[in-house]
């Protein structure tokens, strides 16, 4: 899989089939990354409404079903993480850009 | 330095493409992307964005100014209504296959604008703040209704400094009279043709008279006026699909070197029936093909052929201010610079908001002639004209180039609210704007070439496709 | 060679004037008509005063707007009839020294504001005016008063204005905004994206820095701007890193001039070290025109003579060598394209010229 197609329709599992047979990982999130963790788990989480992630104290706890790869999974994961930070320091240049060009 | 918010996604090899608000773009690989988020970026590395354009010194630095100037011309403004779709009647003579919704009988009655709807509507135009105006006629088949045309035409001319008009004919039947209306140099004509004719003929015009009579007229409409005044546009089922080839050897047969291959845009039932998840795999399968033939002409031949769309989003990737196509822009304001006014008067904003509403799913009509435009209803449709503030949009490494269609999601969901990628829209040009980058970095001397046709100049210089190493 | 300055018998003024000649017609305020003609001279009537012109061809003169200065023994054609290539030559200090320049600054100046105000009001209806030096915007308090004024009276006239863009400050742009802009287009050259480059040839230290923030002070005020960037040996091989930086960093650039060498003036002394010779290598244009055209940027190729160029890239020539100043070789003659091209200066040194010219 092209790990970043993310934007191909997702196989929709019905979750109460493969509660059990979901497997765990657990993931470590480095702790300057943190604050963007919410953001980017609710956004991850309707990119893949058939995994299960669950925030713990410094890590997530992960459920994955068969068709999804941890790698590929991860990847996205902290792609979301990256994208949250980026746009949250980002908000003084657009201030900027807005007040540059509305004036406001 | 400061970094302009850049966004990415994973292409070709493993490199990233990066792009930022205002539509410049790169690609570089993971180990930028880390430096980036880490905020450990090197001295090499601010050197190069800040010439492409993706860091400042602060906001008195040129490159500042650079941005907002660049990231403000892709606004689409608001602009003054001078453009009009105008079905005079929705009865044709045609029968074409998926156009059930948006025709009636040749014979049938009530299917016309009345007398009453021809005065409101140009009693509607001397209204209007504009100096130059552009009539669309549509229909059905707006030939059937030549007094029609002719009073608009007749009243537009005399009452603005600029008009123009475009009469989309199926060139079925032409009179002499159409012939001559058609021959006027302010008035153009654009019709469909599918490019193979065995295609045309099983979609449109089924029997072999009515065919070969097609065929004459559309002949005739080429030697007379030459492609400067007539067009012809492609409707393709994705389960029919034509051979490339054989569609760009008989629009360059034509004279013709833009080819927009639309698909055919099913309504109603037949959409349902032809789920556009099942078809998207098969029709981008298709139109790359198509636009690898395409490459394949112009390496051969001097007379350089371009697919419509995808010469616009090319242009839509390098340069700002390109507003021309009111299919994709940002924000797409419905209802302002340009109105359909349907067979019973009523307005949409759009020409699928008119057949949406036919089928009776949803009432897109945003007011009629007798009563103007309703701004209440226009007011909602265009609550999400843009896609700054899109959820999924805002994360989007094409969001610079692409645009809403509120219409499209309306009409095949229901509501506008629905995550980006679960739509038709997001997911098509998803796959059309990585089809796009994966040219614009292609080493191909061949591909080259085109790109170079395609944007309008000599060479085209890979300068522009940038790498941060 | 079409000439500027017509020969006159002295002619008693004290200040300067400003007058319209006219072959037909009873002179009223403002215009000259012909009281005489004679063998190589012709009389005008201004103001019941005689003004002898000396010239074999007075028809030529019909309808031009001229200037005379007092004790002065010829009159200055300001607007000749007709003609797109009007220049009021407003000084001719100068704070660059570019190594191409055309008109040498020299130190003195004279004020003609007031003549050339009059002057433009009796211009032809929708005419172009240039505004040149050395550098207008050096007097831009009177500039600036010059084409409010005009503007008042004279909407119709358009402005095409050549400066160094090393005078705007932000304190101009009450005035910016006053001037209606759609009139006026600025011509401002730049030669490099690289500030030495561009600083070593226009021989001022920190130039480039000025331009570029009164590129961006000029776009930010709606204003248009024509860039102008001659090719020299000294910046021809950075014409892509230009072509890439003006769309980059100054996207309200209207147009892109990209200007063979005119040989005279500077541009005459340093003609050997500076002339490029792009009929034998037209490449670094070529990717300076490609990369602006892709990003949507309109670009003029002035002053190269068709043949010089590589066919895909001659749509972009214009006629840009103004008539007063153009000619032809010998061998243009035989080609066909004569009419669309732009020829070669009156002043243009053949044998230190371009290697390769030929007849298409
Ligand atoms: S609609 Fe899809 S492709 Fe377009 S900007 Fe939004 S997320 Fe990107
Ligand atoms: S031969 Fe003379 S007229 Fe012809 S293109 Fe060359 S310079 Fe121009």
């Amino acid at each position: 899989m092209h790990p970043d197609d993310s934007r191909k329709p997702i196989q929709v599992n019905e979750p109460s089939e493969n509660h059990n047979t979901l497997s765990k990982f657990r993931l470590d999130i480095p702790v300057e990354l943190t604050a963007f963790l919410n953001s980017a788990v609710a956004r991850i989480g309707y990119l893949f409404p058939t995994a299960r992630i669950d925030a713990r104290d410094g890590y997530l706890e992960i459920g994955l079903p068969e068709n999804l790869d941890f790698d590929d999974f991860r990847q996205q994961l902290f792609y979301s993480i990256y994208r949250e930070k980026i746009r949250e320091e980002g908000k003084d240049s657009r201030h900027a850009l807005n007040v540059a060009v509305f004036g406001q | 330095m400061k970094v302009w918010p850049l966004k990415f996604r994973e292409h070709d090899h493993g490199e990233l493409l990066f792009t930022n608000e205002a539509g410049g773009f790169f690609r570089s690989d993971q180990r930028f992307l880390e430096r980036y988020v880490d905020g450990i970026l090197t001295d090499d590395d601010f050197e190069f964005l800040r010439r492409h354009g993706h860091a400042y010194r602060d906001t008195s630095d040129a490159a500042f100014d650079g941005f907002c100037g660049r990231w403000a011309r892709r606004i689409n403004p608001v602009s003054k209504l001078n453009y009009f779709i105008l079905i005079p009647t929705l009865r044709c003579n045609l029968t074409c296959d998926y156009c059930q919704v948006s025709r009636a009988p040749e014979t049938a009655s009530g299917f016309d604008w009345n007398d009453e709807i021809l005065r409101q509507f140009l009693g509607s135009l001397s209204k209007l703040d504009t100096e130059t105006i552009k009539i669309e006629f549509q229909g059905g088949e707006p030939l059937l209704r030549l007094d029609i045309l002719e009073e608009v035409r007749e009243f537009c001319r005399n009452n603005f400094r600029q008009a123009e008009f475009v009469v989309c004919t199926n060139l079925q039947s032409v009179s002499e009279e159409a012939w001559e209306f058609l021959g006027a140099a302010d008035t153009f004509i654009s019709t469909s043709f599918d490019g193979v004719e065995e295609v045309h003929r099983s979609q449109r015009t089924k029997e072999s008279v009515v065919h070969s009579e097609f065929r004459s007229n559309l002949q005739r409409a080429f030697s007379e006026f030459g492609t400067a005044k007539v067009s012809a546009l492609p409707t393709l089922d994705v389960h029919n699909l034509p051979d490339p080839d054989t569609v760009i050897r008989s629009f360059v047969e034509l004279g013709l070197r833009s080819i927009y291959l639309r698909r055919v845009n099913y309504q109603g039932f037949a959409r349902k029936r032809y789920d556009f998840r099942d078809t998207q795999e098969a029709w981008m399968e298709f139109y790359r093909r198509f636009v690898d033939r395409l490459v394949e002409h112009n390496w051969e031949n001097d007379d350089a052929v371009e697919e419509y769309y995808l010469s616009h989003l090319l242009r839509r990737i390098f340069r700002t201010g390109v507003q021309n196509h009111v299919d994709l822009r940002n924000p797409n304001w419905l209802g302002y610079d340009y109105l359909v006014v349907d067979f019973d008067g009523q307005y949409y904003p759009t020409d699928e908001a008119r057949m949406v509403s036919r089928i009776g799913r949803l009432d897109l009509s945003i007011g009629d002639v007798d009563s103007g435009i309703d701004a209440r209803k226009r007011d909602v449709l265009n609550s999400a004209a843009s896609n700054f503030e899109d959820p999924d949009c805002i994360h989007c490494v094409y969001q610079a180039y692409c645009g809403p269609d509120v219409i499209d999601d309306l009409s095949r969901y229901g509501r506008i609210d629905i995550p980006r990628h679960e739509t038709a829209h997001c997911q098509h040009h998803t796959a059309l704007f990585d089809f796009a980058f994966e040219l614009i970095y292609s080493e191909d001397p061949k591909v080259q070439r085109s790109l170079g046709h395609w944007l309008g100049t000599p060479k085209y210089r890979t300068e522009l496709a940038a790498r941060l190493k | 060679m079409i000439p500027l300055r017509v020969a006159i018998d002295p002619f008693p003024i004290s200040v300067p004037l400003v007058i319209r000649l006219q072959n037909d017609g009873p002179s009223e305020e403002g215009t000259a008509g012909v009281i005489h003609r004679g063998q190589g001279f012709v009389e005008y009537d201004v103001c019941g005063l005689s003004l002898t012109v000396r010239t074999p061809d007075p028809d030529a003169l019909d309808g031009d707007v001229v200037l005379i200065l007092p004790g002065q023994r010829s009159l200055h054609r300001l607007i000749r009839n007709g003609s797109p290539h009007n220049t009021f030559l407003v000084t001719e200090q100068c704070d660059q020294k570019c190594v191409m320049c055309s008109q040498p600054p020299k130190a003195h100046h004279v004020d003609l504001f007031d003549p050339f105000y009059e002057a433009a009001l009796l211009g032809p209806y929708g005419t172009t005016i240039g505004i040149s030096g050395g550098e207008p915007m050096l007097h831009k308090e009177r500039l600036f008063d010059f084409l409010l004024r005009v503007q008042e009276r004279r909407p119709d006239i358009e402005f095409h204005i050549l400066t160094n863009g090393q005078h705007f400050d932000k304190n101009d742009e009450p005035i910016l905004q006053r001037l209606d802009r759609a009139r006026i287009l600025w011509g401002i050259p730049c030669y490099s994206a690289s500030p030495e480059t561009h600083d070593d040839i226009v021989v001022k230290a920190g130039a480039f820095e000025t331009l570029e923030r009164n590129l961006a002070l000029l776009g930010k005020n709606g204003h248009r701007i024509e860039l102008r960037t001659v090719i020299l040996n000294a910046n021809v091989n950075g014409l892509a890193d230009l072509s890439l930086y003006v769309t980059t960093h100054h996207p309200h650039i209207s147009f892109w001039a990209i200007m063979q060498l005119e040989p005279i003036g500077y541009g005459r002394q340093n003609w050997g070290r500076e002339f490029f010779d792009s009929s034998q290598n037209f490449d670094p244009i070529a990717a300076g025109v490609d990369i602006a055209n892709i990003r949507g940027l309109e670009t003029v190729l002035y002053n190269f003579p068709l043949c010089t160029v590589p066919e895909p890239y001659r749509r972009f020539c214009a006629n840009s060598i103004s008539d007063w100043k153009q000619k032809y070789l010998p061998t243009c003659s035989d080609c066909s394209a004569i009419n669309r091209c732009t020829g070669f200066f009156e002043w243009y040194p053949e044998e230190r010229g371009f290697s390769s010219v030929g007849a298409l």
